[in-house]
């Protein structure tokens, strides 16, 4: 199993969108995907919770899982994952991720163990997380064997990613989990009809070199739109033909960087 | 175009940013590189003392450095050690001019400080003195906290070696001459040596010491013990003799120097003792002492008039008479102090409530009145004792509530108030 995660601290800058159109993408690849949801807005879970709902018949609320928090048992965990179709499941948010911020720092390790024991039946495994530094963000990257960073292009975003990076070379270099392969910075909802897009983008391009990820999503509607299935799968709609192809190319992209 | 370009530019500022996103985005530094000993500096370590560089540095010659530094590259494109301190001193007595090591990079001061202290940490061959030096280090510059997370050790562990700032400076010599690296034996020694204005007992054992011969725990305490015990014994002396005299002179000037309480109770006594064996149903603990008419007679008989000889059966009998007068009296305030402790947990509970104490401060504030109130108490009744009452209490109280305990005990007669002091029940036992 492979495990990629999504993350940025700052709120709004696609994390979801990313998390939800990649496990889509691996679902119709034919692989088993782990959908994590570590943060406690639930939003990916809502997306994973939509889908049992057309293929199960309900939404599994009513279902004893494996939630975010009780990830942090370690190999303790007793639950499984909440069945979402043929080949996914979902390890669904909880309000208790909340408490995550104040857990000592050798719990955070305990995600990854949780996750290790699901290993042997996914092929993949998604986590969105929370927008937020810090613990939360250690544990799902001490968790992950990539992970992914998308970022609007607004001044506040941009800023931010500073600390970002900080964070993740802290896991790195200090061996939490030295293996972590930034798979880059994805930017997201650009659009070019602002200069400050365009400039941003170029800049960030320029400085920052292959972090930068080749492939771009650009300000679309259809994106936005597609809360519970991929944009690809979304019936029309101007922007969708070129939103999906975008957001296939980026998936295609990171899975090919993963090697999946 | 190219005008707005340049313009907006510095406002995003991504110069820092680049380098700590290249830190994220390179795997992390293979552990073989090798780097020339000239780009590699040390700044000051915990360890102050480098023992056997030139063994270590024989051992470079045969099999080379086996295991590398840790280094942090700087701004500057230098290496600043983390890690390895002693096998960065002893490569140049190899003959070698690079060394292998593991490169990180973006790290804090306080993460740097982290890494070192675990490594060395963990192989625990620090001197006690280093060890200590470096806790007082990291408490000053990073708190409390931060130093027991830093050495990955509690608040007593960290406490003892804050301590030693506070050592007599012989004392500290033991641990800094690594005599003596164990901080109780040490916490012991610094009050063997604070007792004594002479130090004649430290010095023994200081100079015993210094002969090789160690001090175990066990011997280092017993010591301390006797000579509190001795000391305390001084004291009670000394503090007598001060009450004596000055018991002589209030004697020999005015009588109203005695303090109004007793003054009231000895007028007390002294009605009682005159109202003879006639008072005995006026008493409010009337009826239950079984104390002998013949020992309140002779009372009267020694109060009324203390110029009579007594033959010794009424000496022995007033005094049995006054200790149990004493003892109901004391019974009854003890009671009265029960009574008192609730009332003051009351008031603090509303005043906690006022400020607005959270859960833990609470806790605190009445967890420490609980022990206030009770270790006294405890160590009066005797530690052992302490330990079964507590039992019996905790058991007792399954059933019932403290307030039902309460009233079952001094149940409120009526018109009479609380019995302060009830007789043992008939067959009672512990």
């Amino acid at each position: 199993m492979k495990t990629i995660a999504i993350a940025n601290q700052k709120g709004g800058v696609g994390k979801t969108t990313v998390a939800r159109n990649l496990a889509f993408f691996a679902i119709e690849r034919g692989l088993r995907v782990l959908c994590v949801d570590l943060d406690p807005q639930k939003n990916f879970s809502k997306t994973l919770r939509a889908l049992r709902e057309r293929t199960v018949g309900d939404q599994g609320d009513e279902l004893q899982s494996l939630t975010g928090s009780a990830l942090f048992d370690g190999e303790a965990i007793e639950l499984q994952p909440l069945p979402c179709g043929e080949s996914a499941a979902l390890v669904a948010a909880d309000r208790e991720l909340v408490d995550v911020a104040s857990r000592p720092l050798e719990d955070l390790h305990a995600p990854r163990a949780a996750l290790a024991k699901l290993a042997k039946d996914f092929d993949v495994c998604i986590i969105d997380t929370a927008p937020t530094l810090g613990n939360p963000l250690y544990a799902a990257l001490i968790a992950a064997d990539f992970v992914v960073c998308p970022c609007t292009m607004d001044q506040d975003a941009i800023d931010g990613l500073g600390d970002l990076f900080e964070d993740i070379a802290r896991v790195q270099q200090l061996e939490w989990n030295a293996d972590l392969v930034t798979l880059g910075l994805l930017a997201n909802r650009v659009n070019t009809r602002r200069a400050f897009d365009r400039n941003a983008l170029e800049q960030l391009r320029d400085e920052l070199g292959e972090v930068v990820m080749e492939g771009v999503l650009y300000d679309r509607a259809a994106t936005q739109y597609a809360k519970d299935r991929p944009v690809w799968r979304v019936q029309s709609g101007e922007s969708q033909i070129l939103a999906a192809r975008e957001m296939k190319a980026v998936c295609n992209q990171i899975f090919d960087k993963a090697a999946i | 175009m190219t005008a707005t370009t340049t313009n907006k530019k510095p406002g995003l500022n991504l110069g820092k940013l680049s380098a700590v996103a290249q830190i994220a985005v390179k795997p992390v530094q293979p552990a073989d590189a090798e780097i020339e000993l000239a780009r590699i500096y040390s700044v000051k370590q915990v360890r102050k003392t480098f023992r056997n560089l030139e063994e270590l540095a024989e051992s470079f010659k045969l099999n080379g450095i086996i295991e590398p530094l840790v280094v942090h590259e700087e701004a500057d494109g230098r290496y600043r050690i983390i890690v390895g301190e002693r096998r960065y001193r002893a490569a140049p007595l190899a003959g070698l001019v690079k060394v292998p090591v593991i490169i990180k990079k973006g790290l804090t001061e306080l993460q740097i400080r982290r890494l070192q202290v675990t490594e060395n940490n963990d192989r625990d061959d620090l001197t006690a003195y280093e060890e200590a030096m470096g806790v007082i280090e990291d408490v000053e510059l990073y708190g409390t906290k931060e130093a027991m997370t830093i050495w990955n050790r509690g608040e007593a562990w960290v406490s003892k070696r804050m301590a030693v700032r506070r050592y007599a400076d012989p004392v500290r010599e033991l641990l800094e001459n690594d005599l003596c690296g164990d901080f109780e034996v040490l916490h012991c020694l610094n009050q063997i040596y604070d007792i004594e204005d002479t130090h004649t007992e430290f010095s023994r054992l200081s100079h015993r010491m210094n002969e090789g011969l160690p001090l175990s725990r066990d011997e280092a305490r017993n010591t301390l013990a006797r000579m509190k015990a001795w000391k305390q014994q001084q004291d009670d002396l000394a503090q007598r003799r001060i009450e004596l005299d000055n018991a002589k002179k209030a004697g020999d000037k005015a009588p109203e120097k005695t303090p109004a309480w007793l003054e009231e109770q000895r007028k007390r006594d002294a009605e009682r003792a005159a109202a003879g064996a006639d008072a005995g149903d006026q008493d409010e603990d009337g009826g239950q002492d079984p104390a002998p008419a013949p020992a309140v007679a002779s009372g009267r008989g020694q109060q009324a008039l203390p110029t009579m000889e007594l033959t010794p059966e009424q000496k022995a009998a007033a005094e049995k008479e006054r200790a149990n007068e004493k003892l109901l009296s004391l019974r009854e305030e003890t009671f009265e102090w029960g009574e008192a402790n609730q009332a003051q947990f009351f008031s603090m509970k509303t005043h906690m409530t006022t400020l607005g104490h959270n859960m833990h401060e609470t806790e605190w504030v009445l967890w420490q009145g609980f022990l206030s109130m009770t270790l006294p108490m405890l160590e009066g009744i005797g530690p052992e004792r302490a330990v079964m009452y507590l039992k019996k209490l905790q058991g007792e109280l399954k059933d019932k509530t403290p307030a039902q305990l309460w009233e079952e005990l001094h149940p409120d007669i009526e018109g009479a108030g609380r019995n302060a002091s009830p007789d043992m029940p008939e067959g009672w036992r512990f």
